[in-house]
Order: C-alpha cells, then structure tokens, then sequence
C-alpha cells in the first residue's frame, strides 16, 4: 500500500491524530524541562555525536574487545547476519535450554526481525512484558511508537481489550489496568526460563551491557529466568563506561523528559558464581541485519548513531497526522524513514524518504546530531537515480518532467517562453483562481486553490516600466 | 562479520570526541545531599536523613510500623562495617516477629508472592538525579530491590556524588563491573505511562521506595529540611 | 552598496507583488539595486526531489546570474538556504565553479536579513494598521536562523498590533512537490496553522517565503476562512 494509501486513513482517523498529538505535545513540553536544566545540553550533544561516529569508526575493533570481555565474564555471543539468523539463534538457545515459556522486555530489533512470530511458529510464545507492549501483544498490533508503543489506544481502548481478552471487569483506570499486568506478568516472571530483552547500549571495555527503563520488568525478565538473550543491533557499542555519563543524561531528558528513568541495568556477564540471584546463563547475539550496509554508506552511517530516544517523532508535524503505522514497519518518524529502508526493505513503502517537508524540526532535538533532512535528501537522490536500486515507473516519468523543467530554466530565453505558455494555460483553466489543475498537478489542487494567473511577471513588468534605479 | 565491519569502515578516519571539560565545581557535601533528596522526592521516593546506623535502624522500625510489615527480606550484600546486618535482621524480626531469614533461600516465586518489603544497602546515589546505585553480589542486591513492592535502601550520606559521570568513574574504580553481574541505578518507584500519557506508579518493580541516608560522620551543616532530622531521632514515632 | 535582486521564480511568475513591495521598500529606502536579467532560478524544486543533477544545472546559471554581484537580496527564506547550504555543493570540490558558487553564497541574503543585518535598519517606514500575526518559515528558521528579524521589522511597523502565533515555528505544510503529492497530510498541516492564526484574531498571517504563503492563501479560499496571508515586503512596503 502506498502511503499516501495508509496516510489517508490514518488522517481520517481524527480521534487517533487527536490522542497522538495529545500525547506528543506532553512530551515535548517535558523535554523542554529537562533540557532547559542542563546548560551543557549543545555541548554534550556535539560529545554524544563524537563518540558515536569515532566508535563506528572503528567499530571492528569494539566488536572484538566487546565479545572478548562478554565471554571472560562467562557470557556468550552469537552473531547474526541477518534478521532470521538471528531468530534461529535464538530457537537453538531455547532447544539447548529445554525452554517452554519465554518472557520478553522491550526491544525494538526484535521487532525488526520478526522473533515472536517466528518463535510462535516453534512452539514458544514470548510474552511481551512492557506494559505498552503488552497491551499490543494482546491487541495483536505493531507498536505506533518508539517509546510508548501503545500511545495510539486510549485507556477505554485498553480497558475494553482488557475486559474481552483477558476476561476481566471492564475498567477505565490506568492504574488498575497496570495492577492487573502486573500480577498477570508476575507469574510468567517466575515461570519462565528464558528472558530476552534488548539493549540500549553496549559497552566494549567492559562487556557491559546498559538497559534503560521504567517499569521494572526489564529488570526482572533479566533477573528471575535462568537463561537471558540479549538482542542488539552491532551499533548499540560505545568504547568506555565513561562514554556513558553523556548518552545517559542525553537519553532519558530527551525522550520522556526525566532527568533519569527509574531502572537503568548494568549487566555483565551472567551472575557469579557466588551471586545468589540472577541468570546462570547470558547470551548476546549481535545483530547485523543491514547494518553493516548502512556502515559503509557514507551518509548512512550517520543514522547509525540514533539512540532511539523518539524525540524526532514527538516533534515531526508528519508522525503526529499519520502516525506510527503508516510508515510500515518498526521505525516510525523521521528516523523511521531512513532506517525503514536500510533495514525493513520489503515492508517500508518506497516512497517514505519523501513524505516529508525537510523542516528540520527533528535534526534540532536529536540528542546525536543527525543530519536527518540531509539523510532524506540522499535518499530522494538514489529513489531517482537508481544509484543502489531499481528506479520505479513513476519516478522515472518524474525524472523526465524534473530534466524538462531543468531544460527551461537553465536559460533566460527558456525560461521566458516556458513561464509564458504557462501563464497562457493558466488563463485557460481558470477565472479568479484556478480551482483544478491538470495532472500531475492536481494534487494540488485537491485541497486548495492555485493562485489567478498575475497580468504579467515581474520581469516583464520591470522591462516595460520600472527600469534599473539609481538614486 | 568482523570482517564485513572492518572492509565497511575502512576508509573512514574520524577524530574522537573532544576532552571532557574540566571537573565540574565542587559542590559542598551538605548541597549534594539537599539536591539528591529534592530530586529523589520529585522522582517520588521517601527520603529521610538518619544519624548512625542506629538513627537508620529506628526509621526502618518506624517504617515496617507504618506499612504493618510481616515478611521482610533483607540483601546480606553491600553492607560495611560497622554497619551489621544482623542488627538490621535483629530490628526487623522484632518489627515483624518473622524471621528475615524465612524466605531466604526459598523460590523467587515464593518471594515474589511473600515478601513485602526488601532492605539492600546502596553503594553511591547520584545527586543531580536523586539516584541510587545497587549492586549484585553474594548475598543479593538483585531481587530484593526489585519482587517486593516496598524497598527500603541505605546509603550512606558520605556516599553521594554529584553527577552520573561522577558515579561511573566511581564505579570503575572499584572495578565494580568486574565484580557485580548487575550494577542498578534505581530513581524512585517503578512506573508507566504507555496509557495516555497518564503516570501510574509501581508496575512491575516495587511500588514505594524509601531512601534512608545515613550521616555516619559528625553531621554536616544542612540547610532546611529539619523534619528529616527530626524524624529520624529515636523515639520519635516517625 | 548596491543590491541585485534575485526575485526567485515563484514570486516572479505567481506573485509579483511581492517583489515590486520589496523594490519599493529599497526605493524609500535610497538604496539602489539592479536586476540581472539572466536569472532564473535557484534550482531547489528538482534538488529537493532528489534531481542533483538537473538542479546542478539549474544552479549553474543562477551563480553565472550573480557573479558580479556584491549584495544578492530575494524575498525568500528557503530559496536563500538553497544557495548558501546546497548549491556549492553541486559543483566539484575545488572546482572554480564551486569557488564561484561560495563566494556568491556569501553575497546572499534574505530580504529581512539584509534589511536588519545589512542595511542596519529596522524602521523602513511602513504603516500598516491591522492586527497580524507571524508564521517562521522553516528553512529561514532552522536553515538560515532568522527569527528576530522579521519580527524587529514588524515591530516598526506603524499601526500594526502584531501578536505571537503559538507554534510559529511548526512546519505549515508546503514542502515544495510535497504539497502536490501528499496532500491530504499537506492540508491537515496547513489547517492546524490556519486554525491557529485564526485564533489569535489577526486579520493578516505574515510569512517570508512564497511557497508557505501560496499553500496557506490557497486553503483560506478554499475554505473561505477570515483570515489574508501577505509577505513581509508587503506589509512593509503599505503606508
């Protein structure tokens, strides 16, 4: 479906753009907050950006250091090309490990790559514990957005999907609605032999890994099963646990507006041998899944760094009409419109690098400097060229009209010909106010009127009267 | 894949990150500690002073009278000298005529389903967040800090820093990483907002946490808050 | 100083008003400007829907346009951005022609910034005696960083009672091609700006850049609502 298909229903869907606009107009009053508290914001973000790139640099490097010292503490890493390599991984673990019952916490690559339906189909059902996740695990739905997935369904949404699948008293209060996860989830904690969370960093000098959240059910689906997984796309590295003073303090102001969230987990390696709590066994399976594209791609390897902190979503005038799920996979936003393509190819429409107006709202909160606009621009750039891939039918008749338009303004004489014989069929379409123009203009004209065709240019008009002036 | 990497990034010079800026001003220990329990409080934990190990004792009593406590479970990590925990488990089991020993080394569903309050001790808190920092080890750190729906922390006054920088060097000096499969930063009770934006505390971590700082040294000059001291003198019901 | 006017191709072919209530403000002004006659345009149509190559091209007559040129003033936020952040860009590195096409990037501004920031005057003796509010087009924002400017000149202006748009700065919807082939997200992005100026009472919406205004004027006809979108050099040129 083409988006401007999906977007169309999405627009029509007032109540939706009404809770999502809602919801991501808080989030950003807060990040205001936040931010406005630490006046080496700017300064960290250009310190944030530098670490970023300098260790995607050398990202090599930190992936070998990174494995080495995950192993020494006892844990093991896998590596996974792509998506259902990864998901294989995994099965082999649970095989290996006699698991029947999984417990997942939030994290967006295993979306990415399909792990529920493909453990679904092995017999596993993992259970989404994140409150949010949950609540669109027993929906049956995608998540509409990176830091609250659930953001598009109001609390009778919930307490009505609560009430008929779970078969419980139908109530509207949040709090109750988490009371009942809670003790729902409990259960699956203790019964579960393996966890699988993500990551949101992972540090190379220590093996550690960095899991940021709110809730605590992170916490406990790393705690409680005896085997844990961790998920993480190759970029999630950064070099030192230093590094992570800045991304921790960029993070969770830019995203939800705390000056810190209430959990944030460092977990090296599986528990000692004289811990009393914790999983006996840690796997991290590194995920490519192109990635390692993006990497080599000059411009795309500045959209490794995101640090998936959901402010450019919360502040794209775009996301907050069509939503999450008109942009066709995980990613959503203008974020989601450069990693869509690089790693959702066959579900992220083709023409999303262009449904954007390039203002730039979203490069001025990321918290890592992306260039994301210029990132778009590049994209829009190899969809018409076919430098990396096939050129669709309508962008090359797109590509000829462009080389035309070109061809007319490349010299004053064109130019001049060309503007009259439009202003003449202007004139014929319309009397005060052109109310339909022809294709492949009418998108135009579909929601508004096209300007009256002015008696003449202002060219022409200084030509007859109004000359050069001198004073 | 490495190699993939490697041949990806090849030709790809960058310089690092500029040098950190110079140590941020020192902050005077008395505004540290202001600062960590206004920021503790905004992230809705309880926060009271006690003097001693003693002082913190009594306030733990005070507390598990308040919530009508039964089944305690105590983190034996984390404590140092002269702070004794089998004074803390002495204090609970009068509070509580249970043992604190009685879900020890029971199921973490057990736990899960009984035990109501978890006393750890925390290595540093973090005072521009209001932050406390748990760390695994022998003797817990881990669940008990995270099943029961009441954690009550310990941390020493002296153990408060300024910054999140400041308690990652910290904690790489100690090697920590090392020697702790899990290091927790932990800033309030458990929440969630994934349904409309609306704040609801205690999810799946605990509900309610109360943070008892502990002036170990001849007390320093603090500034307000008087009901915190006042609180924490025996005696004095809480 | 003497000024060339780039009049950009929207406003020479859609809206000449707009450039004549420019000439006219540098009129009162005594400041003199020519008009090379061999431009045409800046290229960022074909360079936003990723043509490089015929915006380069495109590019390459609006620098041989201006070479001469000491002062390059337009009416416009975006088109001004076009020059100074892209357009050297398009020509190789090192090559004379990008050498040309920096120094004249140098030379450009857009109309409130080099009133303000050049000519160094805010007062250009306009009167304008109606309540309007302002719309921060995003690439004179976010791209060039003007957002005192047309403000400082608005305030000088006689009569007008000017009041701040809540989310000046949000983007209102045009993009270019964008307005043509998404506009159903275009329109709902044009109507929550609308709907905002409308509510702040003002009888006018002022904005900078030809493109913003075209998109809003056309969607106040379309849905005949109380409210006229004027440029800048407009209100400032009234009296």
């Amino acid at each position: 479906m083409s988006i401007d298909a999906t977007s169309r229903s999405a627009l029509d869907d007032d109540r939706l753009r009404g809770l999502l606009q809602q919801v991501t107009a808080r989030l950003m009053e807060k990040r205001a907050a936040a931010v406005a508290e630490v006046p080496e914001w700017e300064d960290l973000r250009e310190r944030a950006r530098a670490i970023k790139r300098a260790t995607l640099a050398s990202l090599d490097g930190y992936l070998i250091e990174f494995e080495t010292h995950v192993t020494e503490r006892g844990g093991q890493v896998h590596w996974a090309a792509d998506g259902a390599d990864a998901c294989r991984i995994v099965e082999k673990i649970a095989a290996a490990n006699h698991v029947r019952r999984v417990v997942k916490s939030k994290s967006m690559v295993s979306e990415e790559i399909g792990l529920n339906a493909f453990l679904e189909q092995a017999g596993l059902k993992a259970v989404e514990t994140d409150f949010g996740e949950y609540i669109i695990q027993v929906a049956g739905e995608r998540p509409s957005h990176i830091i609250a997935p659930a953001i598009h369904k109001s609390r009778a949404d919930v307490g009505r999907l609560f009430a008929q699948k779970l078969k419980i008293g139908y109530t509207d209060d949040p709090e109750a609605l988490a009371a009942h996860a809670r003790v729902a989830l409990r259960g699956e904690f203790c019964a579960a032999q393996m966890g699988i969370s993500g990551a949101n960093f992972g540090v190379a000098a220590t093996g550690t890994i960095v899991i940021v959240e709110n809730e605590g059910n992170a916490r406990l689906t790393t705690t409680l099963p005896p085997v844990h997984v961790v998920l993480m796309g190759i970029e999630k590295l950064v070099p030192s646990v230093g590094d992570l003073g800045v991304f921790l303090t960029l993070l969770p102001r830019n995203a939800t507006g705390q000056a810190m969230t209430s959990y944030v987990s460092f977990i090296t390696g599986p528990r000692r041998p004289d811990e009393r709590s914790g999983p006996g066994q840690l796997h991290v399976v590194l995920i490519d899944n192109g990635r390692i594209r993006m990497l080599a791609d000059p411009i795309m390897r500045d959209v490794l760094m995101c640090i998936r902190c959901g402010a450019c979503q919360n502040t794209c005038p775009v996301y907050g009409h069509i939503g999450g799920h008109s942009y066709g996979g995980v990613y959503a936003g203008p974020i989601g419109s450069l990693l869509g393509p690089a790693l959702e190819p066959r579900t992220s429409p083709p023409d999303l690098p262009f449904v954007s107006t390039l203002c730039g709202a979203c490069a001025e909160v990321c918290p890592v400097k992306i260039d994301i606009p210029g990132a778009l621009l590049y994209l829009r750039w190899r969809a018409m060229t076919g430098a990396t891939e096939k050129v669709l039918p309508h962008r090359r008749l797109q590509r000829v009209m462009m080389r035309a338009w070109a061809g007319a303004m490349a010299g004053p004489r064109r130019y001049g010909v060309a503007s009259r014989l439009m202003a003449i069929a202007l004139r014929l379409l319309a009397r005060g106010g052109v109310r339909r123009l022809p294709r492949p203009f009418h998108g135009w004209t579909e929601i508004r009127d096209f300007p009256a065709p002015p008696g003449r240019s202002f060219r022409r008009d200084l030509k007859r009267g109004r000359d050069e002036r001198s004073k | 894949m490495i190699a993939g990497v490697r041949r990806a990034v090849s030709a790809w010079r960058e310089n690092g990150p500029p040098p950190a800026a110079g140590p941020a001003p020192r902050v005077s220990p008395a505004a540290l500690v202001d600062r960590f329990v206004a920021r503790a409080e905004a992230a809705e934990a309880f926060v009271s002073i006690a003097s001693g190990f003693a002082g913190a004792l009594q306030r733990i009593a005070d507390i598990l009278f308040e919530l009508d406590a039964r089944q305690v479970i105590v983190s034996d990590d984390g404590w140092e000298p002269p702070w004794d925990v089998a004074r803390l488990s002495d204090v609970i089991e009068e509070c509580t005529m249970r043992p604190t020993s009685s879900l020890h080394d029971t199921s973490a569903a057990t736990i899960a389903k009984f035990a109501y309050v978890g006393v750890t001790a925390a290595a540093y808190g973090i005072a521009d967040t209001g932050t406390l920092v748990v760390c695994s080890g022998p003797a817990g750190g881990r669940i008990e800090s995270l099943l029961p729906p009441v954690h009550i922390a310990l941390l020493p006054l002296s153990r408060v820093v300024a910054s999140v920088a400041d308690v990652l060097a910290a904690l790489e000096r100690d090697r920590q990483f090392d020697r702790s499969s899990a290091v927790t930063f932990i800033t309030g009770p458990s929440r969630t907002a994934d349904i409309e934006l609306i704040l609801t505390i205690g999810v799946h971590g605990p509900k309610q946490l109360y943070v008892i700082l502990v002036n170990d040294s001849p007390p320093p000059q603090l500034r307000g808050n008087d009901r915190h001291l006042h609180a924490a003198r025996p005696g004095n019901g809480g | 100083m003497r000024v060339s006017i780039f009049v950009t191709c929207l406003v020479d072919q859609f809206h000449p008003e707009v450039g004549h209530a420019m000439l006219a403000v540098l009129d009162r002004l005594g400041i003199q400007y020519d008009f090379p006659r061999r431009q045409t345009c800046c290229g960022q149509p074909a360079f936003n829907t990723g043509c490089v190559e015929e915006a380069a091209r495109v590019a390459r007559q609006f620098v041989t346009s201006f070479a001469e040129s000491e002062i390059i003033v337009a009416p416009s936020g975006s088109c001004i951005d076009m020059v100074k952040a892209h357009v050297p860009s398009l020509f190789a590195a090192g090559s004379p022609q990008r050498q040309q096409a920096e120094r004249v990037a140098a030379r450009a501004h857009e109309f409130s910034d080099f009133l303000v920031n050049v000519a160094k005057v805010t007062d250009v003796g306009g009167r304008f005696p109606h309540r309007l509010t302002y719309h921060d087009s995003c690439h004179l924002l976010r791209g060039l960083g003007i957002r005192e400017e047309p403000r400082a000149l608005l305030a000088q202006v006689r009569d007008a009672q000017i009041v701040e748009l809540p989310a000046s700065d949000t983007c209102c919807g045009f993009g270019g091609t964008f307005a043509v082939r998404y506009p159903a997200i275009s329109g709902e992005m044009g109507r929550e700006k609308l709907r905002r100026a409308v509510q702040t009472g003002a009888e006018y919406l002022v904005a900078c850049d030809t493109g913003c205004l075209m998109h809003l004027r056309g969607m106040i006809a379309r849905e005949a609502l109380p409210l006229r979108a004027l440029h800048l050099a407009e209100v400032l040129a009234a009296q």
